[in-house]
């Protein structure tokens, strides 16, 4: 007997009951597919959640508190902590939070998110698995059904967004690649398409696509009224060795002209989640650069991500602000470690009053002033916050 | 075509997510660690099992990315600081008996009292039974460092566990 013997009987002791979970978790597929979008600038990856259809949209919070005015707040107490003044914020990824809202669409196909919320309906767009067909919920159950057009690229790219109509979606034009996977480059129109599965209008945005240099989008968002189409770019070149200048562009939808309103800093920038105000006077998006937005651990930048809002009131110019620097999500840890193995999303999502914006923050689900970017109530929850957020008016 | 990443993932998954945890435990004796290091592992590796080389290459790059997040997982100062609660933990009095169990008990808890370079030796040396000149490229260092952080370690576990242990 010796060492070394002892050693190897431990060791082999030791990691004899030790055992992996017996499949793939879904959180760990939820990030695999996380990490693929990113590192495709947004594009065409698409994972049907089967197993995580009960996981769908369980978390809430609710209160019957009237929204509060930012001018106001200082006037009342503070919020508790496990209460939302203002609806109900939704995170598809928790079911931390108790409560429930709409079923997810029948068939168990759909992906593990939604793709897209629209506040004013209430209603959720859901997609499938390479299959050209999305879902439209609300908390009362299913409320469409849509096969795509062939021409489009709907239900197979996570860019789909509702309106400009209160029963249509848009989507870019469909393009594939070698493997089949419906692709955002270059797409020189955006389809509009009717909840009854008809092609409304073709948008021709090769404007914003004529730059001479291949683009992706990576976002689409139509104004609340409707007149507006936020479209959000990244060169299709972008990786570890080129520069990646981001841009996000205001489609007029009734001028069919586009204009850059916004462009990041020339550091391989990623433009995500555009989302305007419900007054239709703010876009915010959240940008990214560095190891966050290519996904490698090696990347020498380290980068925040931000959420930056675009005010952009009539008749004046475009101003920009941080409301919310992601450098709190683990103090003393590099965002390069962060961003490379942990907490490479940072959904948000705007109150149904426009006063205020849902965060992840530190691990947990803050709200921000949509002003000045002020944490005004944080939320208890799990850290990690992967899925998208999603803040329901009262009912 | 399009999930072809995902059924690669869940049938690399199915075969090596085991031995994968088991690693990462022995590496940082925390199971529940263990599994978020696994599950990270395969999230890095997931993206780029279509790229390697050749099947037989996945595993040995699976291994060498549990051990790069073990490494960075104990840079962590949360994680440092739970690694030493947990440590504390273990010097608590055991309640187990009989002499074996005790024994390896303490090679157990004094192997993770060892520096993770050397302990990440050891596991590899001793557990997955690489030659050294694997064990060397998995950890990024030469072979004579190697068996410098091989030796070190069992000299070390040698002079912390007593003759009790080793006889």
């Amino acid at each position: 007997m010796n060492l070394d013997h002892n050693l190897k009987t431990m060791l082999r002791a030791r990691a004899e009951g030790v055992a992996a979970a017996p499949v793939v978790p879904d959180s760990t597929v939820r990030r695999v597919r996380v990490r693929k979008v990113l590192m495709t600038g947004g594009v065409g990856v698409t994972v049907a959640g089967v197993a995580m259809a009960g996981a769908l949209m369980r978390s809430a919070i609710w209160s019957d508190a009237a929204p509060v005015p930012p001018a106001e707040r200082e006037k009342q107490e503070a919020p508790r902590p496990d209460t939302v003044r203002n609806g109900r914020i939704l995170n598809a990824d928790s079911d931390f939070w108790q409560g429930s809202t709409a079923p997810p669409p029948p068939g168990g196909q759909h992906s593990y998110a939604w793709d897209a919320f629209d506040q004013d309906t209430g209603s959720f767009l859901y997609t499938a698995q390479s299959m050209p067909r999305v879902w439209v919920v609300d908390e009362d159950g299913l409320v469409a059904e849509i096969d795509c057009p062939a021409s489009s690229g709907c239900g197979r790219n996570e860019m789909e967004t509702f309106g400009p109509g209160p029963h249509e979606l848009t989507v870019p034009s469909a393009d594939s690649n070698e493997h089949g996977d419906v692709l955002v480059r270059n797409p020189r129109s955006v389809h509009v398409i009717g909840f009854d599965g008809t092609l409304h209008d073709t948008l021709d945005i090769s404007a914003v696509l004529s730059q001479g240099q291949d683009l992706y989008l990576s976002d689409l968002a139509w104004s609340p009224d409707g007149s507006r189409l936020a479209i959000s770019t990244q060169p299709d070149d972008c990786d570890l060795s080129s520069p990646c200048e981001g841009k996000v562009w205001i489609f007029d939808h009734n001028r069919g002209e586009a204009q850059t309103v916004f462009t990041g800093p020339p550091e391989r920038v990623v433009l995500r989640d555009l989302a305007w105000s419900p007054d239709g006077r703010t876009l915010a998006l959240l940008v990214a650069s560095g190891s966050y937005a290519s996904g490698y651990s090696d990347d020498p930048e380290q980068v925040w991500p931000r959420l930056v809002a675009l005010r952009m009131p009539p008749n004046e110019p475009v101003r920009v602000e941080t409301l919310k620097v992601y450098d709190d999500w683990d103090p003393g840890v590099k965002v390069l470690e962060v961003a490379d193995d942990y907490h490479i999303a940072f959904p948000f999502a705007w109150s149904p009053d426009g006063t205020r914006i849902a965060v992840t923050s530190e691990g947990r689900i803050a709200e921000i002033s949509a002003e000045d970017g002020e944490v005004l109530a944080r939320h208890p929850g799990e850290k990690g916050f992967w899925g998208p957020l999603a803040w329901l008016r009262k009912r | 075509m399009r999930q072809t990443w995902r059924a690669d993932l869940g049938d690399f998954y199915a075969v090596h997510a085991d031995s994968a945890k088991r690693l990462a435990y022995l590496l940082t004796g925390d199971n529940e660690l263990a599994e978020d290091i696994t599950q990270d592992a395969f999230v890095k590796i997931a993206g780029r099992l279509g790229g390697l080389r050749s099947r037989e290459a996945s595993p040995a790059y699976l291994r060498q990315t549990v051990v790069n997040l073990c490494r960075s997982h104990f840079r962590r100062k949360r994680v440092e600081r739970n690694y030493l609660q947990r440590e504390a933990s273990m010097h608590r009095p055991e309640t187990v008996e009989g002499r074996d169990v005790l024994a390896a008990d303490a090679l157990w808890k004094e192997l993770q009292r060892l520096a993770y370079r050397q302990r990440c030796a050891v596991v590899l040396r001793y557990y997955e039974d690489l030659s050294e000149q694997q064990a060397a490229e998995v950890l990024g260092c030469s072979v004579g460092a190697l068996k410098a952080l091989t030796i070190r370690a069992m000299e070390q576990l040698r002079a912390r566990v007593g003759s009790e242990a080793l006889s």
